[in-house]
């Protein structure tokens, strides 16, 4: 019950390759920025377009090999959630998670009471007779996920599912679908937030302009980001230079030495978690190999954490503890002592 | 918005503009012969009329829904090479003088016509002359009301909800009855009023194809232009009924003629 995707999609002048294989069970995250092509891979899988070369098949079936073989959408037995929710407005919450069910000849009856159970595992058992336009986003959403499960699909797509929510009510969706009972789904999650990814998915496909970039669990990405969307993603600064003889230096001039000694020299990209950034009023003494003096350029506060951009490297960004921070008793446009230990510094070849 | 004060000359000529047709209204509704109203409308040939132009209206209207909608499908949603040209095609009727939609018909389904010939000798099926005949020429006249309308209604609605009814496991079909077909329906029940009332007012594609022969062929327009000579108050009075129902008809679709399209759609 595998998904193999090998394929090769054409939409207007761009060319999306997609190789991503799931699992049974598993839920891969594709992500990547907009306009990368990950919407496109989506609809390829549901059957929505047809794959320009290439393959997708499931449990070893051929859903469409670009040629001759092209099994439409309603035989394919994929469920989507779309990031427009695209509920039908005509039919009650109720009746739209029963559109599945009806169109694949269930009794009325029976399909409603099947609609009824999805609805009430996502939580919105109440919503039942409401019509699309009288729920909030977030309920929308909700109803369309139990939509797309309500056929038992065995791959399920989540088209950005989120991205349409505000806040609270992406975290409260996001736990509630975590924690659904898990049938042997092949999960694809189309996402752009490190927090849904690390929540619901066990592995992370990165589509950057129509090409796969890194792949690997969200823990390998942070460990080693090979592009400043990844770095972004994951909250990792990301420096860009060269490598000569473990010392690395950047492309504006700023010097590290890093740890990294099976890298051959060359240009390479550094990552340093702002976590790994200590800040200091004077000057440190002891190990930390890499000291410098930087200017602080913003501060950011949330209740758990402080986010503190500096000057120099420009925009690095600094995660430090509130009580830290106050201990520094600093403002924008100080000048604060930065260190980080040279094994705290992810380096890959560029 | 706020209101603002129009140029004179602008609604000088607006006004001009409206009595264009305000004034024929007026005489019509000024010189009629109000007192004879109930005698004239219940009178034998009026009623038959008046019950012959009901029947192939409907029947017409009918027609249009079954064949106009899809028309209208396939023009909004399919990539067809000469899409365009078929649409010119299909609503060429709506610009064209009847008397030649009239002449086009005789040809293609008069007893020597195109496929007339062809009708006539291996059904016996005649369609000059009769009620079916009439049907026919209202639903060359009417249907591209429909079709239009419902076209523009199609176009505006988002591809991605039939998408999703797709994914969902609904074959085209299915989802072109539970999805298109929901969502447009207010642009259906408009296109189908106006087709109606297109059809009710049928006058040169009628009497060119079909005559008028009384109880058979004879419209409420023909006998209302018939009447002109032999009995104006009957043509003055049915001239009012057809006004009566066309204003209503508009005036009843005002919000959702414009708004139709829209409200169909809902992104």
């Amino acid at each position: 019950m595998t998904l193999v995707v090998d394929a090769r999609v054409v939409v207007g002048s761009m060319t999306i390759a997609i190789d991503v294989t799931v699992e049974p069970g598993e839920t891969v995250a594709l992500v990547g920025p907009n306009g990368a092509g990950k919407t496109s891979v989506v609809r390829a899988v549901a059957g929505l377009v047809r794959v320009a070369a290439g393959r997708i098949a499931h449990a070893g079936d051929t859903w469409d090999d670009g040629v001759t073989i092209f099994v439409p959408p309603d035989q394919r037995s994929v469920g989507v959630a779309f990031q427009q929710y695209l509920l039908f407005d005509h039919l009650s919450a109720l009746e739209n998670v029963a559109f599945g069910l009806r169109a694949r000849g269930q009794p009325h009856r029976r399909a409603l009471a099947a609609a009824r159970t999805w609805l009430d595992r996502l939580g919105v058992a109440e919503l039942a007779e409401r019509r699309p336009g009288e729920l909030s986003g977030g309920q929308q959403q909700r109803v369309a996920i139990a939509r797309a499960l309500a056929t038992e699909p065995d791959v399920l797509l989540l088209d950005e599912p989120f991205a349409a929510l505000d806040a609270s009510v992406r975290a409260a969706l996001r736990r509630d679908l975590a924690a659904l009972p898990t049938a042997p789904v092949a999960r694809l999650l189309v996402a752009h937030d490190a927090a849904d990814v690390h929540a619901l998915a066990d592995r992370v496909v990165v589509l950057e302009a129509g090409r796969v970039t890194q792949r690997g669990t969200l823990a390998d990405l942070a460990g080693a980001p090979r592009s400043s969307y990844v770095a972004d993603l994951i909250g990792t600064n990301l420096l860009r230079g060269t490598l000569v003889n473990g010392s690395f230096r950047s492309d504006d001039g700023f010097e590290l030495t890093v740890g990294a000694h099976e890298i051959p020299d060359g240009g390479v990209l550094a990552g340093i978690r702002p976590a790994a950034v200590a800040l200091h009023r004077e000057r440190p003494e002891g190990s930390p190999r890499n000291v410098w003096r930087a200017a602080i350029d913003g501060v950011d506060v949330t209740p758990d954490r402080v986010r503190v951009r500096l000057a120099v490297p420009e925009g690095l960004a600094v995660e430090v503890t509130p009580a830290g921070f106050a201990a520094l008793s600093v403002a924008p446009g100080d000048a604060v002592w930065a260190s980080v230990k040279a094994s705290e510094i992810s380096v890959v070849p560029d | 918005m706020t209101p603002r004060r129009a140029p004179t000359v602008v609604v000088t000529l607006a006004g001009l503009g409206s009595l264009v047709f305000v004034v024929p209204l007026v005489a019509l509704l000024w010189r009629s012969p109000w007192g004879s109203l109930t005698d004239v409308l219940t009178s034998g040939p009026v009623r038959t009329a008046l019950w012959l132009s009901l029947v192939t209206s409907l029947a017409a209207t009918a027609i249009a829904l079954v064949l106009g909608v899809p028309l209208a499908w396939v023009l909004a949603r399919t990539r067809l090479p000469g899409r365009s040209a078929l649409r010119a095609v299909c609503t060429l009727s709506m610009v064209l003088p009847p008397v030649v939609a009239g002449v086009a018909l005789f040809l293609a389904l008069g007893r020597r016509g195109v496929i007339g010939e062809w009708l006539d000798d291996w059904f016996g099926i005649t369609l000059p002359f009769t009620t079916p005949g009439v049907v026919v020429a209202q639903v060359f006249v009417a249907m591209p009301f429909l079709v239009l309308t419902v076209e523009a209604a199609i176009e505006q609605l988002d591809e991605r909800f039939e998408d999703a009814a797709r994914t969902l496991g609904g074959s085209e079909w299915y989802v072109f009855r539970r999805v298109t077909m929901p969502a447009v329906r207010p642009a259906v029940v408009a296109g189908a009023v106006l087709t109606w009332a297109r059809a009710l007012g049928e006058f040169g594609a009628t009497i060119t194809f079909a005559g008028s022969f009384p109880g058979t062929t004879r419209t409420v327009p023909i006998e209302t232009y018939l009447a002109l000579e032999t009995d104006p108050d009957r043509a003055i009075l049915l001239s009012l009924v057809l006004v009566v129902v066309s204003f209503t008809v508009l005036f009843a679709l005002r919000g959702r003629w414009v708004g139709a399209a829209l409200r169909g759609v809902r992104a």
